[in-house]
């Protein structure tokens, strides 16, 4: 070829390297970090989007966190569908609005428990989700949600998404998984989806009840807190058959983060057996992959296995009692193991009897069983799950007992 | 004018991708309704007629040294069943680009482009696999040598980043529908393969008695690549979600995520779609007019590149929309492709093996010399 050809080939390449119809002005957009949807009040649904103000985020010292400068704007619009709220948007938003950025969607909890998949599918059509986006219920409207939500701690609301809800692995009580792997369990024959269950603070402290409680205990929106964001996030709701199906407490969301192996850490308090009134606490990571035995039986009843290997480090001891001791370690190890399957109890009787919804994953090991696909449709799973009889069992051991070998009393 | 060469790891390399490109399209999304939790199986299963098939047209090819199937059909059955034949081969292989190249197209504007002109994408893609075809064999080998290790280890790195995300179950029940049902499926779908027909066109220009190893290493790599994008799609969105994407391979770069800065990972990928659909264009787009060259017999194939790229062109837009783009390229290219070409490599063996017969009857070889024709 000759060099004048080359050179022409070479520089119409250049012409198309810089983009003629996709450009996108970084200060003509506005980028959504939060969209909220809710059952409508004047249209099908309300659609409230968490809008960052650029030049707050990337001001640096002007917007930094606990200076008067917002960082996020947020309107809700009344629509009939999602993408057509996004286009109303612009009616009051001066910039291209892109939801490319959007780091969750909340769903109001009364339109998830009624049309939540309907909704839900459009996360798995549009191109600005992706399956790493992930997906809240509101604990009452996703609307008053996002009014409260105003990033604490970051400038960047998308960041704050990301780290609040990233901390799934410090923190036993918030699920872990985006809407691909909801999509997945939804979708799929043999288990239930689990989504992050948030909500605004409680407006009035409970009644004086100084007893004791796991943090675990409570559901976003309840969590017993003053100061700090707005926003509680704690607890999953459980999404079977395209709707909300119920909720689990943070302790119970831990258990089944533990057999689905998505569990990380937690921190245990547990009431020391030797001494009513006083407390043990200890650090809690998982030792190995839960094992889940699953078998059916000749009357096509299922019969399910869990044991979940956990270790953990002792952090306090309030009695002063010498559980350091080698021979002495197995009874703090027996007492959290109760702890456990007291959760294990309290889930597994919501999840069986209260909602019909096997929100553990436990048939994704069942199937295993069947060779074919319309052998395990045929099975049923989802209509056997509730009659199952399933035990979680724990294996909790002792690693490290903190910097103290043992206690020496107060005089 | 010296004829082109193509050397081992070219013609592997460029029969890889031609083979594997198809993971890069929607077909995957068709198959996993058929094969269900065992849809990676179904590449594996295709294998052993692979290899079969391709050693009965490597010993049709190594029977006329130096001679394209084109000729050989000339020789065996007669210039009018064989300008028949080689109109069947321009019109699979022109329709098929279209098809694909209408996918490739409307894949970049789904993902990437989406206010960007169907027509300026389709058409950057063929003035990129014109240019190729236009500089020759040797080019289109080279710049496929070349851009293999790339794909291959984005491919590999791909698969890898999404190891996290991987669900066992997945592949559970393990096999699908049923072995039966299984199998017809990848009977049906043996034309993921026909396009190896590559080498029945480039046979004269590969090295001497190289052919049957080329052939057999592209089409088992080709069957691992595809097995192994199949079985990461199926641990990442476990049947039945995993059917539910135009791109299931796209679907799972999208899903990529190491922490909170390691996601939206699929612009790096980006050149995978670009690179491999633009060399599986210029393929296509090579053997159409090789084939019109060798069948109209003209000494060089350049004359019959702008009229086959308009043709392309204009074929990749008579589907009227994404999913009908999707139906016929899978029912052309997957379902029915063994069918056409299988039938005229069937006729092309059973005339040779019967004209060998009657030449051993009469004494002599069955062999002719061969005669390379001088193609550029």
């Amino acid at each position: 070829m000759r060099p004048v050809i080359k050179v022409a080939v070479i520089v119409l390449a250049l012409l198309f390297l810089a983009g003629c119809w996709d450009y996108q002005e970084p200060d003509q957009t506005a980028w959504v970090t939060a969209i909220g949807v809710d059952r409508g009040r004047e249209n099908l649904v309300t659609v409230t989007l968490q809008v960052a103000v650029a030049a707050q985020v990337a001001g640096g010292e002007a917007g930094a966190a606990g200076s008067p400068g917002e960082t996020t704007v947020v309107v809700s619009m009344e629509a009939p569908s999602i993408p057509s709220a996004v286009e109303l948007a612009h009616a009051w938003v001066s910039r291209r609005v892109d939801l490319s950025h959007a780091r969750v969607v909340i769903f109001g909890r009364e339109l998830a428990e009624t049309d939540f998949e309907r909704f839900l599918m459009l996360l798995t059509r549009d191109r600005f989700f992706r399956p790493s986006t992930k997906v809240l219920v509101a604990n009452g409207r996703a609307e008053t949600l996002l009014r409260q939500g105003d990033p604490v701690l970051e400038i960047s609301p998308a960041l704050y998404w990301t780290q609040q809800t990233g901390a799934w692995d410090v923190a036993e009580f918030i699920p872990r998984d985006g809407f691909g792997p909801i999509i997945v369990d939804t979708k799929s024959p043999g288990a239930a989806a689990l989504a992050i269950l948030a909500g605004p603070e409680r407006e009035e402290d409970s009644p004086p009840d100084p007893a004791y409680k796991p943090e675990g205990s409570h559901v976003g929106g309840t969590v017993p807190r003053r100061g700090g964001a707005k926003i509680d996030i704690m607890g999953g709701a459980v999404i079977s058959g395209g709707r909300v199906v119920g909720v689990l407490n943070g302790d119970e969301t831990g258990i089944v983060k533990m057999v689905r192996g998505d569990f990380r850490q937690t921190t245990k308090t547990v009431e020391d057996p030797l001494h009513p009134g006083y407390f043990i606490v200890v650090e809690v990571v998982l030792r190995e992959p839960p094992r889940v035995d699953v078998r059916i039986d000749d009357d096509g009843t299922p019969r399910a296995a869990v044991r979940i290997m956990l270790e953990g480090d002792i952090h306090s001891i309030q009695s002063g009692e010498h559980y350091e001791r080698p021979e002495r370690v197995p009874i703090v190890e027996r007492a959290v193991e109760e702890s456990f399957r007291s959760d294990a109890r309290a889930a597994l009787d919501k999840a069986q009897h209260e909602f019909g919804a096997d929100v553990f994953g436990i048939g994704y090991h069942a199937k295993r069983l069947f060779p074919t696909w319309p052998a395990w449709e045929e099975f049923a799973w989802d209509e056997k799950f509730p009659d199952a009889e399933i035990s979680i069992d724990f294996d909790f051991r002792v690693r490290r007992i903190g910097l103290m070998r043992e206690t020496v009393p107060l005089r | 004018m010296a004829s082109p060469r193509l050397g081992f790891n070219e013609a592997v390399a460029l029969t890889v991708i031609f083979l594997s490109v198809k993971v890069m399209i929607s077909h995957l999304a068709l198959m996993f309704p058929l094969g269900l939790s065992a849809t990676w199986m179904i590449p594996l299963m295709h294998l052993p007629v692979g290899l079969i098939g391709f050693a009965v047209l490597a010993w049709l090819l190594n029977q006329f040294p130096g001679r394209t199937i084109i000729e050989i059909g000339e020789e065996l059955v007669g210039p009018a069943l064989n300008i028949f034949f080689a109109l069947v081969i321009y019109v699979f292989f022109t329709g098929g680009s279209a098809l694909v190249l209408r996918q490739s197209a409307e894949f970049m504007l789904t993902d990437f482009f989406p206010d960007t002109p169907i027509s300026v994408v389709a058409a950057t893609y063929m003035v990129g696999a014109a240019l190729i075809v236009y500089l020759g064999l040797e080019t289109l080998g080279r710049v496929a040598r070349i851009a293999f290790p790339f794909l291959i280890i984005g491919l590999a790195l791909l698969i890898l980043l999404t190891a996290n995300l991987w669900q066992p179950h997945g592949i559970y029940p393990l096999w699908g529908p049923g072995i039966l049902e299984l199998s017809w499926v990848a009977l049906s779908t043996l034309g993921v393969g026909v396009e190896i027909f590559f080498l029945a066109l480039a046979a004269p220009y590969l090295p001497q008695g190289r052919l049957l190893p080329i052939g057999l290493i592209s089409v088992l790599a080709a069957g691992l690549v595809v097995a192994a994008v199949i079985l990461a799609s199926l641990l990442v969105f476990p049947y039945p979600v995993v059917q539910e994407w135009t791109l299931p391979v796209f679907a799972i770069t999208r899903a990529i995520e190491w922490g909170g800065f390691f996601v939206r990972m699929e612009t790096l990928f980006l050149p995978l779609w670009v690179f491999s659909a633009l060399l599986a264009h210029a393929t296509a787009l090579y053997l159409s007019v090789a084939t019109a060259a060798r069948a109209l017999k003209l000494p060089y194939h350049r004359p019959f590149i702008l009229p086959t790229v308009v043709l392309i062109l204009a074929a990749a837009f008579v589907p009227p929309n994404f999913p009908a783009a999707m139906d016929w390229g899978f029912a052309f290219l997957v379902r029915w492709s063994f069918i056409f070409l299988g039938v005229i490599v069937a006729v092309l063996v059973a005339a040779a093996l019967l004209r060998k017969r009657q030449q051993g009857k009469g004494g002599k070889t069955g062999r002719r010399p061969g005669r390379r024709t001088n193609h550029t």
